[in-house]
C-alpha cells in the first residue's frame, strides 16, 4: 500500500509521541490470519466484550489497576484546587481516515454535540459537576482545558474511559449537520435515515449504538476499523494511522484483521463453537461456569486452554434488597426490620449454594461491595453469613411473626402466609434459577414462602418503578469503587440499583425520590440512608486516598453492612476463559481491574500457525 | 372464476390490514418498550441514564407517540416502501431481513425437498406394503421423529456431528464467513446443511408420511382401482396411473402453507444451531421490542400467510371439480 | 314349529357374521381397534401413564422439592443383586461418598460397598395428601437412611429425577386434556355453526379463523405469557399457558368440522328429517354429530401430544412453567444445554416420557381412525 502510493509512509501515519506498549509475551509478528472471536446478535444491541475493550479512552490504569496512565491523551494535570483539568494530546496523532486528531475535535464535541439542542443530545450528569455544565477552553491545537464549578476530583475517573468525548471526529459529523452541510438531509435521507439527528445518532458513537460503531465510514482512533458488518459476522481490519507500537517500534496492531462472528443464542454457540476450535478467544460473555467440565474435556482436540479468573472485583454472585418502602403497611414494617433481614441472612445455607451451584469454588459473602474498595473491613465479607436456622426463627419469633396452625409457614396478622416474591427476569445470569430454588427451599425452615417469579426483563422495570415489587435481585456488578466514585455507588444506597431513570431499581425507589426532591415526593427514609446519602457527595468530592476520603466512604460501608441493605449469598463466581493454543499474547489468566474488564491488550495478539 | 379471485383478493388486503394492526397491538402487548431494555442492559454494564437522555431516544426513535400514532406512522412508511429501522441492529429493517431471507429460503427450500423426496416414495411404499416389518419400521421411526422435542435432537445431533468432526453450528466454517461466493464456499455450505436439515425436516416427513400412506390406502381401497385390477391393469401402472396422483392432492394443497412457515419455521431448532435465519431474528426482535423490525417481519409473515391460504384454496379448485365456488363465496 | 326353531337358534349361537351386522357402531370400533396392536399398547401406555401421574406421591419415594444437598447430579443408582463377596441378595443399593475431581470440577460418587441397603416397600417416607385431601406418608419403595435411591438420577440441586417426573406428568399430561378439550369446544361450536348455517354466518367466521391462522404461534406466545401479570399464582399461570396453547389449537378443527358438516347437510336423511319438521338443534345433535363423532375423537387424540409437545418448546424459550412448578417442559428446560447431553445424560429422562407419551398418542389415535373408517374391515 505505502509503495503504490495509497498511503504515506509509516512515520508519517505515527504521532510524534507515539504510544509504546510491551506485549504481554512475545514481540510479535504480523499476521494475515484474522482472530475469530465470539460476539452477540440482538439483545438490546449487538454485544461484543471485545468491540467494548477496543474502544480507546482518554486514559488508563496500569496493569495493577493502581495509578491511571496515558493513553488516547498523552498526559493530564489536575489543578489543585480541582476546578479545571488540563489533557495534552498527541502531536500529528491521526483519526483512521488519515485526518488529524486534535483539540478542535474536542471542542467541536463540546459545542456542536454537547451543547447542541437541535440535535437533542443527552447531557449525562457527570459533565455538570455541581450542576453547571463543565467548560471547555482550547489551549493549543494539542491542549484543552475543562473547567468545573466545584472541585471535581473524581473528573480522572469520570474521564479515563469516558468514550463520548471521542464520538465525532469534526470533518466527518459534520456533513450530517444542516449547519454545516447544505446536503446533510438529503445525505441522511439517502441513507435511510428519518432525520438528520438519527444519522447523527448512527454515524457517531452514541449510547444509541451500545458503545460502539456499525458504521464502517465512522473515522476512530481504535486498532480496528469495522469493515463490514451482517448478521453473521462482522469483520475489522487494521487501522493504519494506529497511534501505538510495541517496544521494539512496531506498530501495532499485529493481527491484520479481527472475525466477529455473531449469535442469536450464545449460550449453546459459545460452547459449541470453542469446542468445534473455531474461536480464538472466548470470555465469559460466550461460556457459562457449567460449560467448564465440557470444555475441559474438550480441550486436547479443540486445541484451546480453559481456565478460570477469579471475579476480585464483585462482590457477589447473588444478593437481594427487600423493598423498603413496599406500599402493603405490614410487610413495610416487617422489611424495615432489620431483625428481619438477619434473620432471612441467617435462614441461607450458603455453602449449599457453594456446592451444588457454582462447583464449591465461591465462599459465603454478605456484603455488598468487594474486598477492593477503600474502607473495607475484615468482618463486612461474612457478616451474618453463618447458617443458623435456630437463631434466625429465635429473631423471627421475637418479632413477633407467628407460625400458621401446621408449624409450616410465618403468617400475617391477618392470618394470610408471608410470601416474598422475587421477580427476576429471564434472561439475567444462566445460574439464577439454581440459585433461587435453593433460596426457597432454605428459607421454607424459618417459614418464609420465597418465589421467584420470572418475567421479560422490560417488565421487569415498570414493576420496579411502579413500586410493586417485593425484592430485587442482583448480582454486583456495576459496582467497583472507581466506577462508584465516577457515577454514584450504585451498591451502597437506594435504590441499590441504578436508579436515576425510569429504569432498573431494585429496591425503596421511593427513599431516593425523597432524596433526590429533597423531600418533595417519595417516601422519607431512616436517618441511616440519609446519611449515606450526605456522605456520598462528600466522598465523590474528595481526591482519592486522602484520610478523609477512607473514613467516608468507610462509614458508607458500615451503615450498609449493619443494616444489611443489600445482602449477599456467596462470592462472585470466576470467569471462564477458553484461549486458543494458537494465540500469543493473550492472557492465560487475569485479574479483574475496577471497569470489570481484564485489559486484553488486543493490538498484541496474533495467532501463530 | 374470475370474480371468486377478485373477491379473494380484496378480501386478503382487507385482512392483510387487519392483521397488521393485531400484530401490531401484540408487539406492544408486554410492559416497557425497546429503551427500557436498552436503559436495562446499560445499567446492568454499569452505565447510567436520566429520564431525560431516554426521553430523548424515545423521541429519536419514533416510540414516543401513543399506538395509533406509531402505528399510523409506520404503516405510512410501510406504504412509502420504508419498513423502518431496527433499534438493535442500528440499521433500516430491509436491510436486516434482506440478509437473513436467502440463507433462510435455502434453508427452507432444501428442507421442504428433503421432505417431499424422502417421505413420498416412502409413503407410497408403507401403504402398497401395509403392515410388513418394513411398513411397521418406518412408521415407528416416523412417529418417534414426530415424538421428539426438535431442540433435543438439534443438541444430541450437534452433540454427535460435533464429536464426528464435523462443524456445526451456524451455516459456514469461519474463513468462509466472510469470502465471496465460489466453488469453496457453496461447498462449505453444503457440508453445513445435512445437520439443520436433518432436524428441522424430520417432523415434516415424519408428518407427511404418514399422510401419503393414509389417503394412497384409501385410493387403493376405491372401487374404480379394483375395477381396474380386475380388468387385468398392471400392479405399476394401477399405482401410479390414479391413486398416487389423488392421494397427492391434500400434499399439493398444503404447499401453500409452506410459505410462511419458510420465515417462522423453526424458531427453536435455528436458536439452538446458531442459523443466520429469520426465526431466530424475529424471535429476539420479540423479546426485545425491537418495534418495527417485530411488525414489519410479521406484516410480511402474515402476507405470506394469506397468500399460501389463496394459492391453496385455488389449488383446491382446480384440482378437484368437486369444490364449488357458490359455497366459498357464500 | 320348524321356522321358529331356525330362528331361536341363532339367538343362543350368533355366527361372526352375524354378530357383525348386528353390532353397534361402537362395538364395531372396538372391534376394529382391538386389531390394531400399536394402538393397543398406546392404550395401555397412556393408562399406565395417567394412573402413575395420579398416584405419583405413593409411587416415588420422595417428594417433590425434597433436595439432598450431598447428592447433587448423581447418576441413576444402581441397582444390585449380588453383594461384593459374591452372594445373591434381594434388590439392593449401595451408599455413595463423593469428592470433586480438581480437574473437571465434577463431583464423583463412589458406591460404598461396605453395606447394603436393601430396597424396601410400602415404607414411610416424606408426608403428602393423596388425592390432595388424605394424609399419607406411606411410599410404594425407599432405603433405609442413610442411603438413597435415584432411579433416574438428581438434578442439580439433589432432587430426585424419578419423583420429578412422575410428578411433572401431572401437570403435562393434563395441559394436554384441559387445552385440547378448550380447542374442541371453541372449534366445534364456531366449525359446526359455521358448516351448518353456512351463508353469511360461514363466511364471517371464516374469514375470522383465517385472520386467528395467519397470526404467528410464537408472536402470540411471547406477547401473551409476557403480559400475564406477576401476582399471579403458578396455578393461574398454569392454567393461562393452556389457554395460550388452546387458543392456537382450535382453528384447524373448526375447519374440518365445517367441512364434514358442509359434506354432511346436504344428504338425504339430513333433508328427509328437515322436511318431517324436526328442529335444526336436533338434527344436529342426533344427525350429524355422531355421524363423525369417531372422527372427532380421532382429531383429538393427535391433537393432545402437540400441546404436550407445545408445553416443553414454551419452557426452552423461557415462556412457559417455571421453577417451582413442575413439569416435563421444566425438567427439560434445564438439559437444554451441552453439558446435559455430554456429562448429565439422564437428565434428559424426562424427554423419553415425553416421547413416549406422544408416541402412545398417536398409536391411539390411529387406531381409533382405522376404527372409526367404516370401509375398513
Amino acid at each position: 500500500m505505502v509503495a503504490s502510493g495509497d498511503l504515506p509512509d509509516l512515520e508519517s501515519r505515527l504521532p510524534t509521541d507515539v504510544s509504546v506498549v510491551r506485549p504481554s509475551q512475545f514481540i510479535g509478528e504480523y499476521s494475515a490470519t484474522p482472530l475469530k472471536l465470539l460476539g452477540t446478535n440482538g439483545g438490546a444491541g449487538i454485544e461484543s466484550q471485545f468491540t467494548e475493550s477496543m474502544n480507546q479512552g482518554l486514559f488508563t490504569t496500569d496493569p495493577g489497576y493502581s495509578k491511571f496512565v496515558a493513553n488516547v491523551a498523552k498526559g493530564w494535570d489536575l489543578a489543585e484546587d480541582g476546578k479545571s483539568l488540563t489533557i495534552y494530546f498527541r502531536e500529528g496523532m491521526k483519526w483512521s481516515d488519515g485526518d488529524d486528531f486534535t483539540a478542535n475535535d474536542i471542542v467541536f464535541w463540546h459545542k456542536e454535540v454537547l451543547q447542541n439542542e437541535d440535535l437533542g443530545f443527552p447531557v449525562p450528569e457527570r459533565y455538570s459537576p455541581g450542576g453547571e455544565l463543565m467548560g471547555l477552553e482550547k489551549i493549543d491545537d494539542y491542549t484543552v482545558k475543562f473547567t468545573f464549578s466545584i472541585p471535581y476530583f473524581r473528573s480522572i475517573e469520570v474521564f479515563a474511559r469516558d468514550e463520548d468525548i471521542l464520538i465525532a471526529p469534526e470533518h466527518f459529523i459534520k456533513r450530517y449537520m444542516p449547519s454545516y452541510s447544505d446536503g446533510a438531509e438529503a445525505l441522511a435521507k439517502s441513507e435511510g435515515y428519518g432525520s438528520w439527528q438519527l444519522a447523527v445518532q448512527a454515524h457517531a458513537n452514541t449510547t444509541a449504538q451500545m458503545g460502539f460503531t456499525k458504521d464502517p465510514l465512522l473515522p476512530t482512533l481504535n486498532p480496528w476499523v469495522l469493515e463490514d458488518i451482517s448478521s453473521t459476522s462482522s469483520l475489522w481490519v487494521r487501522n493504519p494511522f494506529y497511534w501505538r507500537v510495541d517496544t521494539s517500534g512496531n506498530q501495532l496492531p499485529y493481527a491484520d484483521s479481527l472475525l466477529i462472528q455473531l449469535t442469536d443464542k450464545r449460550e449453546t454457540t459459545g460452547p459449541i463453537k470453542t469446542l468445534a476450535g473455531e474461536l480464538d478467544f472466548t470470555d465469559y460473555t460466550g461460556l457459562a461456569l457449567t460449560d467448564y467440565p465440557v470444555l475441559k474435556a474438550g480441550e486436547a482436540k479443540g486445541g484451546y486452554t480453559v481456565s478460570l479468573w477469579p471475579r476480585a472485583d464483585q462482590s457477589h454472585a447473588m444478593g437481594f434488597a427487600l423493598n423498603y418502602t413496599h406500599s402493603d403497611p405490614y410487610t413495610n414494617k416487617i422489611f424495615n426490620d432489620v431483625k428481619f433481614r438477619q434473620a432471612l441472612s441467617l435462614g441461607l445455607d450458603r455453602d449449599e449454594i457453594s456446592e451444588n451451584v457454582f462447583f464449591g469454588l465461591v465462599e459465603p459473602y454478605t456484603a455488598p461491595m468487594s474486598p477492593l474498595w477503600s474502607g473495607y473491613e475484615d468482618w463486612m465479607g461474612t457478616y451474618f453469613a453463618e447458617h443458623d436456622v435456630e437463631r434466625a426463627n429465635k429473631l423471627l419469633d421475637e418479632m413477633g411473626i407467628a407460625w400458621d396452625a401446621n408449624n409450616t409457614w410465618r403468617i400475617r396478622p391477618d392470618g394470610e402466609r408471608i410470601i416474598i416474591t422475587g421477580t427476576w427476569a429471564t434472561e439475567w445470569l444462566p445460574y439464577s434459577q439454581d440459585v433461587f430454588d435453593l433460596m426457597s427451599l432454605q428459607w421454607k425452615d424459618i417459614g418464609i414462602d420465597f418465589q421467584s417469579k420470572f418475567v421479560e426483563e422490560a417488565a421487569l422495570q415498570t414493576l420496579f418503578v411502579a413500586n410493586q415489587t417485593d425484592v430485587g435481585l442482583s448480582n454486583s456488578d456495576g459496582g467497583s469503587e472507581f466506577l462508584a466514585r465516577g457515577d454514584y455507588p450504585i451498591r451502597l444506597m437506594p435504590p441499590w440499583h441504578w436508579g436515576d431513570a425510569d429504569c432498573c431499581a431494585m429496591a425503596a425507589y421511593e427513599w431516593r425520590t425523597w432524596l433526590d426532591s429533597d423531600g418533595d415526593t417519595g417516601i422519607e427514609p431512616p436517618a441511616d440512608v440519609k446519611r449515606i446519602y450526605e456522605l456520598v457527595t462528600l466522598w465523590q468530592n474528595e481526591p482519592y486516598g486522602t484520610e478523609d476520603y477512607v473514613a467516608y466512604i468507610n462509614e458508607i460501608l458500615n451503615i450498609n453492612v449493619k443494616n444489611l441493605y443489600y445482602v449477599g449469598t456467596v462470592s462472585s463466581p470466576p470467569a471462564v476463559y477458553a484461549v486458543s493454543n494458537n494465540l500469543m499474547n493473550a492472557p492465560r489468566e487475569g485479574v479483574f481491574g475496577p471497569w470489570g474488564e481484564v485489559p486484553y491488550m488486543l493490538d498484541t495478539w496474533y495467532v501463530k500457525e | 372464476m374470475y370474480t371468486y379471485i377478485i373477491h379473494r383478493i380484496l378480501f386478503m388486503i382487507v385482512t392483510v390490514i387487519i392483521l397488521s394492526i393485531l400484530t401490531f397491538m401484540i408487539i406492544q402487548l408486554p410492559a416497557g418498550d425497546f429503551v427500557t431494555h436498552l436503559a436495562a442492559q446499560f445499567a446492568r454494564s454499569g452505565q447510567s441514564f436520566d429520564q431525560a437522555q431516554l426521553d430523548i431516544i424515545r423521541e429519536q426513535f419514533g416510540l414516543n407517540g401513543t399506538l395509533v400514532e406509531q402505528y399510523l406512522a409506520w404503516a405510512g412508511n410501510v406504504l412509502q416502501g420504508d419498513l423502518g429501522w431496527s433499534f438493535q441492529f442500528t440499521r433500516p429493517v430491509s436491510e436486516v431481513i434482506g440478509e437473513r431471507i436467502g440463507l433462510t429460503v435455502v434453508i427452507s427450500l432444501s428442507t421442504l425437498l428433503f421432505t417431499y423426496l424422502l417421505a413420498i416414495p416412502i409413503g407410497v411404499y408403507s401403504a402398497t406394503h401395509q403392515y410388513s416389518i418394513g411398513d411397521n419400521i418406518v412408521m415407528f421411526i416416523g412417529f418417534i421423529g414426530l415424538a421428539i422435542p426438535s431442540f433435543l435432537l438439534a443438541l444430541i445431533l450437534m452433540f454427535v456431528f460435533l464429536n464426528a468432526g464435523f462443524s456445526v453450528g451456524g451455516l459456514f466454517s469461519p474463513e468462509y464467513l466472510r469470502a465471496e461466493w465460489g466453488p469453496g464456499k457453496i461447498w462449505d455450505l453444503m457440508k453445513h446443511l445435512p445437520l439443520p436439515i436433518i432436524i428441522i425436516g424430520t417432523a415434516g416427513t415424519a408428518g407427511l408420511i404418514r399422510v401419503m400412506r393414509a389417503s394412497l390406502l384409501d385410493e387403493i381401497g376405491k372401487q374404480y382401482v379394483i375395477t381396474a385390477r380386475a380388468k387385468g391393469v398392471h400392479e405399476t401402472k394401477l399405482l401410479y396411473k390414479y391413486p398416487v396422483r389423488v392421494a397427492l392432492n391434500p400434499i399439493a394443497s398444503t404447499i401453500g402453507w409452506e410459505l410462511p412457515a419458510i420465515v417462522s419455521g423453526g424458531i427453536i431448532v435455528e436458536l439452538v444451531l446458531n442459523l443466520p435465519t429469520t426465526g431466530p431474528m424475529l424471535f429476539n426482535a420479540l423479546m426485545n421490542q425491537d418495534l418495527f423490525l417485530a411488525s414489519s417481519s410479521l406484516l410480511f409473515l402474515n402476507m405470506l400467510t394469506v397468500i399460501g391460504t389463496f394459492l391453496s384454496d385455488i389449488l383446491l379448485v382446480t384440482i378437484d371439480p368437486r369444490i364449488r365456488f357458490t359455497e366459498q363465496e357464500g | 314349529m320348524s321356522d321358529t326353531v331356525e330362528l331361536n337358534a341363532p339367538k343362543t349361537e350368533l355366527s361372526a357374521k352375524e354378530k357383525y351386522y348386528l353390532a353397534t357402531p361402537m362395538q364395531l370400533m372396538w372391534q376394529k381397534f382391538k386389531r390394531h396392536k400399536l394402538a393397543i399398547v398406546g392404550s395401555v401406555i397412556l393408562i399406565f401413564l395417567y394412573t402413575t401421574a395420579i398416584f405419583a406421591n405413593f409411587l416415588t419415594p420422595y417428594s417433590k422439592s425434597e433436595r439432598f444437598s450431598k447428592y447433587a447430579y448423581t447418576q441413576p443408582s444402581a441397582i444390585h443383586m449380588i453383594a461384593e463377596d459374591g452372594s445373591l441378595h434381594r434388590p439392593f443399593v449401595y451408599g455413595v461418598t463423593s469428592r470433586r475431581d480438581p480437574e473437571t470440577l465434577l463431583k464423583i460418587y463412589t458406591e460404598d460397598t461396605s453395606v447394603i441397603y436393601p430396597i424396601r416397600f410400602f415404607v414411610r417416607g416424606s408426608k403428602y395428601d393423596f388425592l390432595g385431601f388424605i394424609p399419607s406418608d406411606l411410599h410404594l419403595f425407599g432405603v433405609d437412611s442413610p442411603a438413597q435411591i435415584f432411579i433416574f438420577g438428581t438434578d442439580s440441586i439433589g432432587r430426585d429425577l424419578f419423583t420429578r417426573t412422575f410428578h411433572g406428568a401431572q401437570l403435562s399430561l393434563t395441559i394436554g386434556l384441559i387445552g385440547v378439550s378448550l380447542s374442541f369446544l371453541i372449534g366445534i361450536t364456531l366449525g359446526g355453526i359455521s358448516g351448518y348455517f353456512g351463508g353469511i354466518v360461514d363466511t364471517l367466521i371464516q374469514r375470522f379463523i383465517e385472520i386467528l391462522i395467519a397470526i404467528p404461534t410464537i408472536p402470540l406466545w411471547i406477547a401473551l405469557s409476557t403480559a400475564l401479570p406477576r401476582t399471579w399464582s403458578v396455578t393461574q399461570i398454569y392454567f393461562s399457558i393452556v389457554i395460550i396453547l388452546s387458543l392456537v389449537g382450535w382453528v384447524g378443527l373448526a375447519r374440518v368440522v365445517r367441512g364434514k358438516f358442509l359434506e354432511l347437510r346436504e344428504l338425504d336423511y339430513v333433508l328427509a328429517a328437515r322436511v318431517s319438521g324436526v328442529s335444526e338443534f336436533t338434527i344436529i345433535r342426533k344427525h350429524l354429530l355422531p355421524n363423525f363423532a369417531s372422527y372427532l375423537i380421532v382429531y383429538v387424540t393427535l391433537a393432545i401430544p402437540g400441546v404436550i409437545l407445545g408445553e416443553t418448546a414454551l419452557s426452552f424459550l423461557g415462556l412457559g412453567l417455571r421453577s417451582p412448578a413442575v413439569s416435563w417442559g421444566v425438567l427439560l428446560e434445564k438439559s437444554q444445554n451441552i453439558q446435559s447431553v455430554a456429562i448429565y445424560w439422564w437428565s434428559i429422562i424426562p424427554a423419553i416420557f415425553v416421547i413416549l407419551t406422544v408416541l402412545a398418542f398417536n398409536f391411539v389415535g390411529d387406531g381409533l381412525r382405522d376404527a372409526a373408517d367404516p370401509y375398513k374391515k
